[in-house]
């Protein structure tokens, strides 16, 4: 439960960063690319509410709903997800820290849990653990690390009528990333749109899971995922991350990011 | 009385702001079959039957939070001439408090709880909310906030540029529930009528908790005076009474992530303690610490605990009390199947221990099925060794909704 609790936070997490991926269209230097996407300008702050759609190889299907509030600090982002559904996830609550990347400091990350009415640190190392129980991973949601691999440009595809830029990326060793988990990824950027659309992520040469934005609305100003899909090829099953409600700019008070917010919860 | 028209008041109050209150709410049912293990006489255990419904009105700034929880045991329907009524069936508004936010402060009063310190199990500094052991927090291990009593508390923080500071008023009076003489977890020596209360000993209790996150680190500091969890037996012109014992104590808390892991401890020193000696209540003192270690990787979580207490009486001779847990538990979310193991340590003069495995599997969405066993060990007169024939085989059917 506890690690049920501590995913859901992230989860939100990945609808948030994975369609964050700004690319400028001229660059084509796929560190460049990336480095735009992980500073794409998301306005100032972001209110969301998220459904979590997770339909396992056997047909069970569990969702969860939950509130995401998502504020820049400078450099640093913060971000709180609070979990409204279903009744035994509801009033679960993490808090999130996110430095840049030149800093070379791990997230920060909080986890209120109900039953204890306390909040517990989460240790951050390792993210290749299932957010959640879903597909998606805790290195999934994060905020984009663009050191973790090395970067082909390997030119351009079209998928659904759009042209994406395919970048191929791999850990310098060939050996899997120990905080991905990942050892091989194929990145689509749409650099207009500046997105990543798909991304297919392999480990020791096996091909284990696939994004797909599903889902792409413009709301005020922002391309914004509303709708992206994790497929698990070795277990079977997919999930689905929806955003279902989005607002950008709304003055959110940095007082709610903090342990205080995890458990009044978000209205 | 008073307590009543307060609660009624705070109702008013939210209830008059409310321009368009939002409301939402959830519970849980759940029935849990109980089983002897091994050939330890005694009575059929039985059913365990319990509800919860918890609901918060959300107004802006205003937010009213309730709980209410009935428990019913058939175990001790037939059982009246050995333990008393309060075994069989209750029912209680766990939860009744108003909260109102500004953008530096919270104010919260009503009937609550509130959890101080990083412990699990073990109460370093957690010193608001006594617990109910009258099933020995049995059903609780995974839900410790049951286990707590809420009281009447008026809890005001305040949110800092660098430092979060909460200060703590509770003037109702509530003590360590102790299962009754006659029932399974009723502690050695437990008397079949307990003595009158000493009046003279209530007062209010006060605390303040100082917070601030610094260089990764998630740092608490903690003051308390007033009275002791637990009722102690003394004598009062020749009459023996229950009493709370005054205590004070500072303390602090850290948590911090090392690598793979979070380590995280709480320290206090109760500089005035009562303890419970077999001439009365002794006036004395005792320093606690607690390190703990948890990691979560791949679904599993570990949680590893180890406390002290060293007391500083010279009366008795148990000066230094030992503790430590062992907690296990992995997630197989493609199962809908959850296991854990707890292995809980005392040690005094002698060593004692519980074990508790679990297994749960969602069936359906929102209704889960459990399976619980746990064992005692050790000798009669320690912790968990007074237990030893109490060992036993929960299956619990569970459903979880939303209102």
């Amino acid at each position: 439960m506890k690690l049920l609790l501590k995913s859901a936070a992230l989860t939100l997490l990945s609808l948030t960063m994975l369609p964050a991926f700004a690319v400028s269209e001229k660059s084509i230097k796929p560190e460049v690319l990336l480095e735009q996407v992980r500073d794409r300008d998301d306005g100032d702050d972001r209110r969301s509410r998220m459904i979590l759609e997770q339909t396992m190889s056997d047909g069970f299907v569990r969702e969860r709903e939950l509130l995401m509030l998502e504020k820049k600090f400078g450099a640093e982002r913060k971000a709180v997800l609070y979990f409204t559904a279903p009744a035994d996830t509801a009033g679960t609550g993490i808090l999130m820290f996110s430095y840049e990347e030149a800093s070379g400091k791990d997230d920060d990350q909080w986890l209120y849990l109900p039953a204890l009415r306390q909040s517990r640190r989460i240790a951050t190392n390792s993210k290749e653990g299932p957010f959640l129980g879903t597909d998606f991973s805790f290195a999934d949601i994060e905020r984009l690390r663009v050191d973790d691999y090395l970067y082909e440009d390997q030119g351009t595809v079209e998928i659904n009528g759009r042209t994406l830029h395919k970048i191929a990326a791999h850990t310098a060793n060939g050996l899997e990333n120990p905080r991905t988990g990942y050892s091989q990824r194929e990145i689509f950027v749409d650099a207009e749109r500046q997105l990543i659309m798909r991304d297919e992520f392999y480990r020791e040469g096996r091909h284990i899971k696939t994004f797909e934005v599903t889902g792409l609305k413009e709301i005020e100003g922002y391309w914004t995922v509303t709708e992206a899909v994790m497929t698990n090829h070795v277990e079977g099953g997919f999930t689905r991350l929806l955003r279902k409600e989005t607002t950008y700019n709304v003055g959110i008070a940095e007082r709610l990011f903090n342990e205080r917010t995890l458990r009044s919860g978000i209205q | 009385m008073v307590r009543i028209q307060l609660l009624l008041a705070l109702l008013l109050v939210n209830g008059a702001a409310l321009a368009a209150p939002s409301f939402s709410g959830k519970g849980h049912a759940e029935i849990r079959q109980q089983e002897r293990a091994g050939n330890e006489a005694g009575d059929d255990l039985g059913q365990r039957y319990e509800g919860l419904l918890e609901g918060q009105i959300n107004n802006g700034r205003l937010k009213t939070n309730a709980i209410l929880m009935g428990r019913y045991r058939s175990q001790y329907d037939d059982a009246e001439d050995k333990v008393r009524d309060e075994m069989r069936s209750d029912a209680e508004l766990r939860e009744l408090y108003l909260t109102w936010s500004a953008d530096r402060f919270e104010v919260r009063a009503g009937k609550q709880q509130q959890a101080w310190g990083r412990a699990d199990y073990f109460r370093i500094v957690d010193v608001w909310n006594p617990l109910d052991l009258r099933e020995f927090l049995l059903p609780y291990f995974d839900n410790y906030s049951l286990g707590r009593q809420p009281r009447g508390m008026l809890i005001t923080d305040y949110f800092g540029d660098t430092w979060e500071q909460q200060l703590i008023i509770a003037a109702q009076r509530k003590t360590t529930r102790l299962a009754p003489a006659g029932s399974d977890f009723a502690a050695n020596g437990m008397p079949a009528t307990l003595p009158a209360v000493n009046e003279e000993g209530s007062g209010v209790d006060i605390g303040w908790r100082g917070k601030i996150f610094w260089s990764g680190n998630d740092i608490e500091l903690y003051a308390f005076h007033g009275y002791h969890a637990d009722e102690m037996l003394t004598f009062e012109n020749a009459q023996l009474v229950r009493e709370q014992p005054e205590r004070d104590m500072v303390g602090t808390s850290l948590a911090r992530p090392m690598g793979d892991w979070v380590l995280r401890t709480d320290a206090a020193h109760y500089w005035r303690e009562g303890r419970q000696t077999a001439s009365g209540i002794e006036d004395s003192s005792r320093t606690s610490a607690l390190l703990g270690f948890d990691r979560v990787e791949n679904e599993w979580t570990w949680n590893l605990q180890l406390a002290t207490t060293h007391w500083y009486d010279e009366e008795s001779n148990h000066d230094d009390v030992w503790e430590s847990s062992v907690s296990v538990e992995k997630n197989w979310s493609r199962y809908r199947l959850t296991t854990g193991l707890l292995w809980l340590v005392n040690w005094v003069d002698d060593s004692s221990q519980l074990w508790r495995a679990t297994v749960n599997y969602e069936f359906l969405p929102q209704w889960k099925v459990g399976f619980a066993a746990v064992a005692f060990d050790g000798k009669d007169d320690t912790q968990f060794g007074q237990f030893d024939n109490q060992d036993r085989l929960m299956l619990t059917l569970r459903r979880d909704f939303s209102l």
